[in-house]
C-alpha cells in the first residue's frame, strides 16, 4: 500500500462528528461576483441618466439662447457652475454698490458680484435700483456667483 | 426515518433497513463511490456490496452517524476496487485524488516516527478542529466525499482556480502540523 493509500485510508477514518458537520454545512456564496454585476448595474443606470438629464438640458439651453439668451428661470439653482450658462443676460437688484464692483440679487442666481472696473458707459446707480446686467457667463467663486466679462450695466427700464 | 430507527431495524434483522437506507442515503453513497471510481456500474456494485456490509456488521456495530459509517465503508470498498483496477491498468478518479493527499505527506527524513492510519486519522481530525467550519468542510467535501472542484467552486461561487489554491494550501498546512507532530506514514 502507497503513502498516498495509507493517507486515504487515515481521511477514511476521520471523526464520525466532523464527516457529519462537513454533510450538514451549507457554503455561503462569495459573492463579489453579484456585488460586481449589481454595482455595474447601478453605474451604467447613472450614465444613462446623466447623459438624458444633460440631453435634456441642452435642448432646453439652445431654444432659450435663440430666443432670449436669457437663463431659464427656474431650472439653474444658481449654485452650480456646470448649469450656469454663457453669455447671459439678467436683471437684478441693487443690493450694495462697491468702489468698483455692484452686488446685485437676481432670482435665478440669488446674490452676484458684477465687476464695474473698466466699464464705459455705467450709469449711475444707488441701492435698490433695478439694472439689466449683460455678461459673457457667471461662475460661482468661494460660494458666490460673480459676472464674467461684463459688457453692460444698464438701468433695466432703459 | 431518522438513522437510530434504521440502526434499530438493522439491529432487530429486519430487510427493511437496507430499503430504508437506500432511500436515505443511496444518492450519497453512489456519489462517494462515483468520486473515487468514475465508473456507474462499480459504483453500483460497491453501493450494494456497502449496504450488505452494513447487514453484516450491524449488530454488534451501533454507529453515531448512519451517514459517515456508511461512507467509511463506501471509501474502503471503493478504494479497494480501485487498487484491483489500478493494477489492470484502468482509470480510476482515486487517481487525482490520491496525487493531491501526496502533497500533505511530510518528508520522511523531517519525522521523527512513522504512524499508522488510525493515529493518522487522529492527527487529522484534530488540526481539522483547528479550522474554519468552512475550510474544515471544504477539505473533507473534497477529500473524504471526493467532490471535484468544480462543483464545490460552484457551491462556494469562487472560481475553479481560486479553489484549487485556496485547497493546496491547506493540503501544505496539514503536512506542516504533521511535520511539527514529528510525524509521517
Amino acid at each position: 500500500m502507497s503513502r498516498e493509500e495509507i493517507f486515504f485510508d487515515a481521511i477514511t477514518n476521520l471523526r464520525e462528528e466532523l464527516v457529519e458537520e462537513a454533510q450538514e454545512y451549507v457554503f455561503r456564496k462569495h459573492s463579489w461576483r453579484r456585488y460586481t454585476r449589481l454595482a455595474a448595474c447601478l453605474a451604467l443606470t447613472a450614465i444613462l441618466c446623466l447623459g438624458i438629464y444633460r440631453s435634456a438640458r441642452n435642448t432646453a439651453d439652445a431654444g432659450n439662447s435663440s430666443n432670449t439668451a436669457m437663463p431659464p428661470s427656474g431650472e439653474y439653482d444658481g449654485c452650480l457652475e456646470d448649469s450656469i450658462p454663457e453669455a447671459v443676460r439678467f436683471t437684478a437688484s441693487v443690493l450694495e454698490v462697491r468702489a468698483d464692483s455692484l452686488l446685485v440679487s437676481t432670482a435665478e442666481y440669488g446674490p452676484v458680484e458684477v465687476p464695474t472696473a473698466g466699464l464705459e458707459n455705467l450709469p449711475e446707480v444707488h441701492e435698490k435700483d433695478r439694472v439689466t446686467v449683460r455678461c459673457e457667463r457667471i461662475s460661482l467663486e468661494d460660494g458666490l456667483c460673480r459676472a464674467v466679462g461684463v459688457t453692460a450695466v444698464v438701468p433695466a427700464d432703459a | 426515518m431518522e438513522d437510530v430507527q434504521i440502526i434499530g431495524l438493522y439491529w432487530l434483522r429486519d430487510e427493511n433497513a437496507i430499503r430504508e437506507t437506500d432511500r436515505k442515503y443511496g444518492a450519497f453513497c453512489h456519489r462517494v463511490a462515483m468520486n473515487i471510481l468514475h465508473c456507474f456500474q462499480d459504483s453500483e456494485e460497491c453501493v450494494s456490496d456497502a449496504y450488505g456490509r452494513c447487514w453484516d456488521t450491524m449488530p454488534p456495530q451501533r454507529p453515531q452517524s448512519l451517514r459517515a459509517y456508511l461512507g467509511a465503508i463506501i471509501r474502503n470498498l471503493s478504494i479497494s476496487r480501485y487498487r484491483s483496477s489500478h493494477a489492470q491498468k484502468r482509470f480510476s478518479g482515486a487517481e487525482v485524488l490520491l496525487s493531491e493527499l501526496a502533497d500533505c505527506i511530510p518528508a520522511r527524513d523531517s519525522v521523527q516516527r512513522t504512524v499508522e492510519s488510525g493515529e493518522l486519522s487522529e492527527l487529522i481530525s484534530q488540526w481539522l478542529e483547528s479550522l474554519t467550519a468552512e475550510d474544515r468542510s471544504l477539505f473533507i467535501r473534497r477529500y473524504w466525499n471526493g467532490d471535484p472542484v468544480k462543483t464545490l467552486a460552484g457551491e462556494l461561487g469562487v472560481r475553479p482556480n481560486a479553489l484549487t489554491k485556496r485547497l493546496l494550501r491547506m493540503r501544505e498546512a496539514l503536512r506542516r502540523h504533521l511535520e511539527k507532530e514529528g510525524v509521517s506514514v
